[in-house]
This record gives structure tokens, sequence and C-alpha cells, in this order.
């Protein structure tokens, strides 16, 4: 499954001929030029040809050469891709310590005001547009109260910010999944019979019904983090923090295809770890599925 | 610790009524009294309000249930104490054991930790290998083959009525004065139940080890007429959230007086008494419920008095003034 | 054309298309009830409202402003709100108001297209792979399985980067994005629909299958693929708007909440409203799109309704 995903990708976008008359456009308008370049880069060659070459150099590492600064692609998004996952932890920290909190709340004081705040979070935060709730907090952090600077450096002093501005939609999901669960586990039996052993509510709202319940989380969180990595583009150009979707929407711009293409194939290895590592997060939690594995 | 109870009883439900959010009166005025070392049985068809009992007794119902009455545990007001004592009580002084015991436990936690749980609950020890090979005890005197393997398995691992053992230790760890089980072998084939509810017995016995300690009391929630017959010391009958008839377990069964109760004697297979008879009709609907009896409408000695008025009281251990004698 | 409407019109228009099946006419009449529910529903009916006033303003609003929207008087650009502009002017001296107005025409218009075009791709192909089975199904399938394996966003991304930024090209990429998940969730209705008896009744007389699919399975998914396309409508809004943004979507001069977001950052300090405005639109339309779609969740979903089951 793995290896189609990969293989399929170079695959997905467009067709060759709009492909070059793109590239032409957009590089050097003298034929002779456009004519070198392209054999230069590999283009005059057969569709099949290109694909092979350039999955066999996928499977060595190697992305292409981009267009625009004729460098391998892997070492122009070697450094963003680090400053993206940084701000995409952040992201997931955030989501994770909105969320955790805020539904234990809710679900300890169902259908009560901390369930309805909770409920409204939820909305608000999926329906506020990232870039527009960033431009505004960067306006009220760097501009008027001058506590951080509007150009970001990829560390952890100014990482907060984006970071929650990142978070901030899938803490929301994350709040709903949670609450959800909560409530679900808090009706089931084993529940009851706990608190029939003198077990007090947060005791087993945290201890029995959250083991359970994040189950489900776990999974929104994993496919969360596919969702960063593309939110991270919009956050990224608000606050000009230099990651991977900063640069790739100067690259679209430039119609660097080698370069969109070694970000799609990046993005698609993080996000395959990503569920890899969901599915071992949820094995540790459940013991059948564990088991299930096993077999 | 343990004060004595209100005239030696463990527990003590006087008039208590339930009745749920959306207008069902689960629970419509119980009087029930459980003596130290009793067994109670109490029966009736699913829906007549018996698992309202065992968590209304507990103080564990919904928060949208209103509840009147009152319910005594070991001289402690259940419903007039505060929360905190509430907590206490479970599990120290009432332990609670449900049917279908895979629902009962927590599938991420190991069958060993829930019952090292339920002891840390109520007392200082600390978890450690000391509380371990306690349990690995406990559970080896519940006849569970392997407890050392078998403690740390989880619950899938387990058979039903080997982990009802486990929930029934659970339950008891703290020895507490009474037992509530409702239904607690509803979901184990026929063989086992009457092995688990045996086993139950026996560890409500040998858990009193003291010569002070009168044994734990217990009482058994069931639909099954013949498993309450085989251990029960006093038998209560229930029809839409009223007790019926009460009384000695044998005297019940063997000469039931309320109809509906010979309705269910007959309809209890037994050797050398012919078919069963099923019992006709269906619970009557409690939102809200019917005036007069409620066994009224399925009545073979029904009068037209008995549809009218409030419900009939229990004299003299039945609630139907037919068979008293007291109308007519 | 707002999708609110289409989605009732889909809910409603279900049960004279169910009539001829005796079987559906339950389902049918339910469906009238979930619309009576829906109306009862109070934060349902305040997003179905805001989503109504959005629509019109759409559909009405850009044959009212006062100005053309792409009008560039640069001897009036940054003007305060003002009688002759309500909200003001931008950089180029194009008035906001009438900017905003024909951005919400712009901007929800291109999120319906693409719901549209989602639901039209994914009714082909899922009912295609749902009742060819065989290589046809496989096929589809995988194609659709490899789509899952990449992030929607990142997907559009690619898809954007390699056509080239152009408002077909936003449509296309984030219906493709999409698409995957309603094929999949279309053909597992359609494999459980065509073994209902009377479906299988249609086939055994020989109706061909285009017929069955229109008559009977399409009738009877359309209900959940209303509700789907609500709730989905939120995120779509925030893409188109998120794209745009990145200057990946529209391109000036036309005006689009997202694109006009990106022009007003530049003088956002000084002249705040330029990007307060069409944030806001954006952040209401996806709320009361958020508020449809989950009251629609509630109503036809008993198991998310929130019980008072909650424990002393």
């Amino acid at each position: 499954m793995t290896l189609l995903v990969w293989a399929l990708l170079p695959l997905t976008p467009g067709d060759p001929a709009e492909r070059t008359i793109r590239g032409r456009g957009n590089l050097e308008p003298e034929p002779a030029q456009v004519a070198a370049l392209r054999q230069e880069l590999g283009l005059d060659r057969p569709l099949p040809e290109q694909y092979a070459v350039w999955l066999s150099k996928l499977v060595r590492g190697q992305l292409g050469i981009s267009y625009r600064s004729k460098q391998p692609v892997e070492r122009e998004l070697a450094s963003r891709v680090a400053a993206t996952l940084l701000l995409a932890a952040g992201g997931v920290v955030v989501a994770v310590a909105i969320a955790l909190p805020l539904a234990l709340l809710a679900a300890r004081h169902q259908d009560r005001w901390p369930d309805q705040a909770a409920r409204m979070f939820a909305l608000v935060g999926t329906s506020l547009p990232s870039f527009w709730i960033g431009l505004l907090l960067l306006d009220l952090f760097a501009v008027r109260l001058r506590w951080t600077s509007a150009l970001a450096k990829p560390d952890l002093a100014h990482l907060p910010l984006p970071a929650f501005v990142l978070g901030l939609g899938l803490a929301s999901v994350l709040t709903r999944i949670l609450r959800a669960g909560l409530v679900g586990e808090l009706g089931r039996r084993y529940a009851l019979v706990m608190r029939a052993r003198g077990a007090g509510q947060w005791h087993v709202l945290v201890r029995h019904a959250l083991p359970n319940a994040s189950l489900p989380g776990i999974n929104v969180l994993a496919l969360g983090i596919g969702g960063l990595l593309g939110g991270a583009a919009a956050v990224e150009t608000v606050f000009t923090w230099p990651g991977m979707g900063l640069y790739i929407v100067d690259a679209i711009g430039a119609r660097d295809l080698p370069v969109v293409q070694g970000f799609a194939v990046i993005s698609a290895g993080i996000f395959i770890l990503c569920n890899l590592g969901a599915d071992l997060l949820a094995m540790t939690v459940d013991p059948r599925l564990r088991q299930q594995a096993q077999r | 610790m343990r004060a004595p109870a209100a005239g030696g009883a463990v527990l003590t439900v006087r008039d208590l009524h339930v009745t749920y959010a959306g207008g069902v009166q689960a629970l419509r005025g119980i009087d029930l009294q459980v003596a130290p070392g009793e067994t109670l049985a109490v029966v009736g068809e699913s829906g007549c309000g018996k698992s309202t009992l065992a968590t209304a007794v507990l103080r564990l119902l919904p928060a949208s249930a209103a509840v009147r009455g009152s319910v005594d545990l070991a001289g402690i007001d259940v419903y007039a104490c505060p929360p905190g004592a509430a907590k206490r009580i479970r599990g120290q002084i009432a332990g609670l054991v449900v049917q279908d015991p895979m629902s009962a436990f927590n599938p991420v936690m190991r069958v060993g930790e829930h019952v090292v749980e339920a002891r840390r609950l109520h007392s200082r020890q600390a978890a450690g290998q000391a509380l371990w090979d306690w349990t690995v005890g406990l559970l080896r005197e519940l006849r569970i083959p392997e407890p050392e393997r078998r403690a740390r398995q989880y619950p899938h691992e387990w058979s039903g009525g080997m982990l009802q053992r486990a929930a029934i230790a659970a339950a008891s760890v703290n020895r507490p004065r009474l037992l509530l089980a409702d239904e607690p072998t509803a979901s184990l084939d026929a063989s086992l139940a009457v092995d688990v509810v045996l086993g139950l017995r026996e560890r409500l016995h040998t858990q009193a080890r003291g010569a002070d300690e009168a044994p734990a009391a217990m009482l058994l929630i069931t639909h099954q007429l013949g498993l309450a017959a085989q251990v029960a010391d006093r038998l209560a009958v229930m029809y839409a959230g009223r007790v019926v008839e009460v009384g000695a377990a044998a005297a019940v069964i063997g000469r039931p007086r309320h109809p509906y109760t010979r309705a269910l004697v007959a309809a209890m297979p037994r050797p050398g008494a012919g078919l069963p008879e099923p019992l006709e009709g269906e619970l009557p609907p409690l939102t809200p419920a019917p005036p007069g009896c409620a066994f009224s409408a399925r009545c073979r000695l029904a009068q037209a008095a008995c549809a009218a008025g409030p419900p009939p009281p229990l004299v003299d251990g039945v609630a139907c003034p037919v068979v008293t004698g007291a109308a007519a | 054309m707002a999708v609110s409407e289409s989605a009732i019109e889909a809910t409603a228009g279900t049960a004279p298309a169910a009539a001829p099946a005796a079987a559906l006419a339950a389902p049918g009449a339910r469906r009238f009830r979930t619309l009576r529910r829906l109306l009862a529903h109070r934060s349902g009916v305040l997003g179905l409202a805001g989503l109504l006033l959005v629509a019109f303003v759409a559909l009405v609003g850009p044959h009212l402003t006062p100005y053309d929207p792409t009008e560039v008087n640069i001897l009036e650009k940054l003007q305060p709100p003002s009688a002759a502009h309500p909200l003001g002017t931008d950089y180029l001296g194009r008035d906001l108001l009438s900017r905003t107005v024909d951005g919400a025409h712009r901007s929800l218009g291109t999120a319906v297209a693409v719901v549209g075009a989602v639901l039209a791709v994914s009714i082909v192909f899922g009912c295609l792979a749902g009742f060819a089975g065989g290589a046809v199904d496989a096929t589809i399938m995988r194609v659709v399985d490899v789509k899952l394996g990449l992030p929607g966003l990142v997907l559009s991304l690619a898809l954007v980067g390699t056509l080239g930024p152009s408002l077909g090209t936003l449509i296309l990429a984030l219906t493709i994005a999409q698409a995957p998940w309603y094929i999949r969730l279309i053909r597992t209705m359609v494999l459980r629909e065509r073994e209902r008896p009377y479906v299988l009744v249609a086939r055994v007389h020989g109706a061909p299958p285009v017929a069955v699919v229109w008559r009977h399975v399409i009738p009877a998914v359309a209900g959940q693929l209303a509700v789907l396309a609500t709730l989905d409508l939120g995120s779509v809004v925030l893409a188109v708007a998120g794209l745009s943004f990145l200057g990946l979507g529209v391109q000036p001069p036309a005006a689009e909440w997202g694109a006009m977001l990106n022009d007003g950052r530049i003088t956002f300090a000084l002249h705040p409203l330029l990007m307060v405005v069409p944030g806001a639109c954006i952040f209401f339309t996806v709320l009361c799109a958020n508020l449809c779609g989950d009251a629609l969740r509630d109503v036809l979903d008993p198991t998310w309704q929130r019980g008072r089951e909650g424990r002393r």
C-alpha cells in the first residue's frame, strides 16, 4: 500500500503536455533555451521514462532538481521540512493541551455550562479561517503589543503564536471527538460498576473512560497532522515561518514542478508515518489491538 | 467504624419512589429490609424496576431521576448523607455485581488491576507486590485456574463465568456488609449460574472470619425464580415498581398467595409439576402508572374495585385485598 | 444557489421520487419529519437563516452594488468609511462594500460548485464501483485508496501547483481531494441498497442499471449525502478562501474574500476594515454552514443527540 501511494504519486498531477507548456511559459521565452533546458531537465524524454527515472531516484532519496535554483529538491526542502515539523508538532501540542481538559470538563459536567462552552469552542474553532485569526493575532501581539516580532525565526521562542493558530482547528475537532467518546464511555456499564466500588467521577473519567475514548482521538490526531501539513501553507505565509508550506507556495507561483512533487512525496511520507505511529500508539492503549496484530 | 444498623437490618428501604426524566415511574413505593447474613431475592419480569432498585440503593441513578423515600445502609441514610459519605458506602458497606461481566470490566485494564483498584479505593494500601500477591490469592480462593497468569490477562481473554467470579472478588474485596447482585447470572449458561451464585454465597460466608462479625447479606435481583428458590432465605416479588408479595422463600414458592406470584410459579418449570404455564399479557405502561393494582389488567381474580383507587398496600406480606379477604 | 436550499430540495424532493417503491413511502414521510425537526432545532434555524442571508446577498447583491467591484480609482484609495463608501475603499480605490458583496457571490458560489462537483463525480464513480463490481470496482477503489493516502489539502496544493493557479483548477483540485471519501461512502451505500428487495425486483424485471440507480438508489442515499454535503460546505468555503489567500485560487482583480484578505494585510495596521470585513464574512458563512450541518446530524442521527444521562 505504501509503495503504491508513492509510485502513483507522480502520475497524479496533470498531463505532460500541460506541464511542459506551463514550464515554458514561466521560464524562458527563447525557444532554443527552452529546448536546452528541457533536455537538461530530462523533460524531452517520454513520460514513462521520466517517471522511471524519477522513481528510481526517489528510491535513492533523490527528488529531482529544482527548475528555479538548480539545486536538488531534497536539499532545498530538508531544512524547511524541519521547520514545518516543528510547527506541526507545536500545533499538535496546542491541540491536545486545549482539547483534553476541555473534553474532560465537558464530559464531567455534561449538558451544563462547561459542556456548552466546549461545544461553542468546537464550533467557532472549526469555523475560523486560520490565516485570518493568525493575521489578527499577529497584529495584536507583534504590532500593537510588540511582544514578538512579525518576522518569525523557526525556533521555540517564536513557536507559540503560529502553533496556536495552526492547532486551533485540530483542537476543535479533537475536543468534539474526545467529548463524544468520554460521554459514550461513561454510559457503559463498567463506569457504573467502578462508581459502585466507590470510585469518584473524576477517577472513572480519567482512569477508565479516557483510555477507551482516546482510541478514536488518536486516529483523529493522525489524520489531523495530515491536515496540519496542508494548513501549514497558510499559517507559514502569515507568520513568514520558513517552512515547507511557505516554500511550496513560492514554488507553485514559479511552476517549479519537481519541488511540488517533492512536497507531495514528503507530505505523504510524513502522513503515512503518522498513521503508523497512531496505530502503534493505539496498540499500546488497547490490548485487543495488540493481539490482533500478533495474529 | 461500622455502626450497628437501626433495628439490626443491613438495608432498610422505606417508601422508595424513583421517576426517570422521561416520566417513567420505575419504583412506586418500595419497602424492604435485609437482615445481616440474610439472602433476599427480588424477583420479577424484566422492566419491573429491579435494576433501578440496585442503583437507587447506591445513589447512582442518573442525576435527572427524581427520588423520594429513604434508603438506610448499615445505619447511614444514603440520600441524606453528604456525597463523600455516599462514596464511602459504595464498595465498603455495599458491593455491586451486575449482569454481563464482559461489559462490567474496563476492556483496557488487566483483570487483576480491577481487583487491586477496588481494594485501593477504600484503603491506604500501596499498590505493590504485596497487594498483587493478595489479589492472586483471592482469585485462587475463587477457584480461578492459574491465577498468577490469569490476573495479568485482559477481560476479553477470560470466559464469562470466570469473569463474573472476578467481579465478585472485586465487589467483596473490602468485605462489605451487603452485596447487591443484579442479575449476576443473566448472561451465563444455566450450569454456570448456580455455580456462580453458590460461589457468591460461599464468599460471603468465608469472608466473615471474626466471630463477632455476621456473614454478609445479599440482595439478589433476578428474573429466574428457580435460582432464587435455590439460594434465597426470603423472597420479594416485584411488579410494576411495587412489591406485591414478600416472605420466606420456601413459603412464597410452595404456597404463593398473590395472583402474580401464582402465575410466576406456574410459569416456572419444575420436575413433577406438569408443563409450565406461560404468563400472559404484558407489563402496564409506567408513564404514568395506572391507578389501582397494576396487575389487575392481567389478573384472573380481578374485580371491578381492583383497577381503581390507590394501589393496594402490603398486608401480611401480600398486596392483594382479594386474596387476603380484606375486600369483598 | 445556496447549498442549504439544495439540501432541503434533496431531502424533500426524494419523497415523490420514492413513491413508486412502496417500501420507500415510510422513509419519505420520515424525511418530512426530519425537516420539521430541523426547523425546531434552534441553532440549526439560526445557521440556516444565516446561510440563506449569505446566499441571498450572493445571488442578488452583485446587481445592487453601487460600484463595479473591480473598478480602480487610484484617487480614492484607502478611504475611510463615508456616505459614498460605507466601508471605505482598498489600496486601489475599489469600494469595499461592493467587493465584499461580489466576494460572497464568488466565495460561496465556488464552494457550492465544489460540493456539487464532488457529489456528481462521486455518485457516478460510487455507483459505477458498487454496481459494476469486478475490475472496474477494483480500479476505482485502488485510485480512491491512493488518494486517501494523501492529506486533502496537500493534494489540493500539489494539483494547483501542477496545473497552475486559476478558479477552474481550484474547483478541480478541491473536488479531486474531497471526492474519494464520498466515492467510498456511496459505494458502500450502493452495495447495501442493491440487495434490498425492491431493487432486486426492479433488476429481475430487466430495468437497466442506470434506471435502477436513478429511481431507487439515489433517492435512498440522497438524505445522507445532503447531510454530508452541508457538513462539508463549511470546510470547503474555508479551503477556497485559504487557497485564494495564498494566491492559488481566484485570481485578481476578481473579488473573493480570501484574496481580499490577502490584499488587506499590507495596510492592516492603518486600515483594519479591509482585512476584518472579508475575514468576518468567511467566519460567518462557515459558522452558519457548520451550525446547519450539526443540526442536520443531530436531527438525523439519534445517537448524536445529547442524552440527559449524567450520573449524580
